[in-house]
């Protein structure tokens, strides 16, 4: 339903009466509004109920923000900001715009290692597509990195083939492993000495559970 | 926008190196900012961080300031946007949110009327009561409704300016505050559909409420208390 589907007479009755209440009818609802509270006191009592609520809503207001603790706050605001000097300047600096709500965020807890592997995963996708085409294609930067806040100098460098994990009975998956392989650096690992994360391992996992597959899948045919 | 605005001449006052100025602006606007920003965060402590917050962004941004739209409705939409982000971080803090603490608060705590002596200490716990209700009820509406109905029926924003910090239509926040109040209405059991027409405190209640023009019209004894507005 949209907005102002007034497919109930009590919806546009509602409607109206509420924008009255805020003084925003315009003179053609006016005269169907007053037509309509002339001859129906059901809707006058629905009027009344409303304006019972913005009573009740003017009340909660009514709880005193005192000047005192007004005072002290602008006091305290008068201290933050002298305070906070090269380092507030640029925060306060933000515009509203920057202010503005994440969408989303909250709904669904990012959890610290999900953006690593959504990454690693956005890359995967975008070489598989590049392998496939010419040198010219194989030639072309890697899409959206930059755009996910990577910068491509920080992708590790493709490795030599020798040192790739390829299956030549399984091509597709062979083009996904080296894909994967370029995304955890398989070659020249520039972070050499550190330790696998966990999300690493589960790829690793993965590519040994397709060696497996591919070699049963052998052993059959054999 | 004009000038004349004594918000707009302020601002353009503290842009030009007036710091009375920003302090002029935070005393007339901080009472109903921060009553805001309670309906929506629920916590004193809280709304008054977010306050602080909106008024030192309203400082650092003092320099690319422009009168293209009132003062009240940048700041009330810089102060609902810190608002929604730290809803968010509360919510990512602490997974799940029942509106009904509202109601088990109320549940539990002892009746006052047992030690009550008079009239007007019931009175007094009687509206005490009701408006921890409408509290509850209010924070049980989605928050652009609440924020709908709040700026119109207590700050007395017009429909363009909310359109303006919620970034919708102008349309669209008629339908959000008609929908609020008739919620609320609902879940105040007060439907007003059931009542009897002539009831006296509900024709008080409209006739100390009403801003409407159409209500006068209709009941000649009532008072006359217009904005004097009109859409299209």
């Amino acid at each position: 339903m949209s907005p102002h589907d007034d497919s109930r007479p009590e919806d546009r009755l509602d409607r109206l009466l509420s924008a009255d209440l805020d003084g925003e009818i315009d003179s053609g609802d006016r005269a169907w509004l007053e037509e309509r509270l002339a001859r129906d006191p059901t809707a006058r009592a629905r009027l009344e109920a409303f304006a019972r609520i913005d009573t009740g809503l003017r009340r909660l207001a009514e709880a005193p923000v005192g000047q005192e603790r007004l005072a002290a706050m602008l006091a305290d605001l008068h201290s933050r900001l002298e305070a906070e000097t090269v380092g507030a300047s640029d925060a306060a600096e933000k515009s509203p715009s920057d202010v503005a709500p994440v969408l989303g965020a909250g709904r669904f807890p990012v959890r610290p290692w999900a953006s690593a592997l959504a990454v690693a995963a956005a890359a995967a996708i975008a070489v598989l597509l590049l392998l496939p085409g010419s040198e010219d294609d194989s030639e072309a930067p890697a899409p959206s990195l930059e755009m996910v806040g990577i910068p491509a100098d920080a992708m590790a460098p493709e490795g030599p083939a020798s040192d790739r994990n390829t299956d030549a009975g399984l091509e597709l998956d062979a083009d996904l492993e080296e894909g994967l392989s370029v995304v955890l650096g398989y070659g020249e690992d520039p972070y050499a000495g550190d330790e696998p994360s966990i999300e690493d391992l589960e790829v690793i996992e993965q590519l040994d559970l397709l060696d497996f597959l591919s070699s049963r899948e052998t052993a059959g045919r054999g | 926008m004009q000038t004349s605005d004594p918000d707009i001449r302020l601002m353009l006052a503290f842009r030009d190196g007036d710091e009375s100025a920003f302090s002029d602006l935070y005393r007339r606007w901080a009472g109903p900012l921060l009553r805001y920003l309670e309906r929506i965060v629920r916590e004193r402590a809280t709304a008054e961080e977010l306050l602080q917050e909106t008024f030192i962004r309203v400082h650092g941004a003092r320099n690319r300031y422009s009168p293209d739209a009132r003062f009240s409705t940048w700041l009330f939409r810089i102060g609902r946007n810190l608002a929604l982000n730290e809803l968010d971080r509360a919510h990512r803090r602490m997974p799940h949110y029942s509106t009904d603490a509202a109601d088990s608060r109320d549940s539990s705590r002892p009746s006052l009327s047992l030690v009550s002596g008079g009239a007007p200490v019931d009175a007094i716990v009687e509206a005490r009561r009701e408006s921890d209700r409408m509290e509850a009820r209010l924070a049980e509406l989605p928050e652009r409704q609440r924020t709908a109905l709040w700026l119109a029926a207590v700050e007395g924003h017009p429909y363009a300016e909310i359109a303006e910090i919620l970034q919708t239509s102008s349309k669209s926040v008629k339908a959000l505050v008609h929908r609020a109040r008739a919620t609320l209405v609902e879940r105040m059991g007060d439907s007003g559909r059931t009542s009897r027409p002539g009831d006296r405190a509900g024709r008080a209640a409209a006739a100390g409420a009403s801003r409407s023009r159409v209500e006068v019209a209709a009941h000649p004894n009532g008072p006359e208390g217009s904005r004097g507005k009109e859409e299209g």
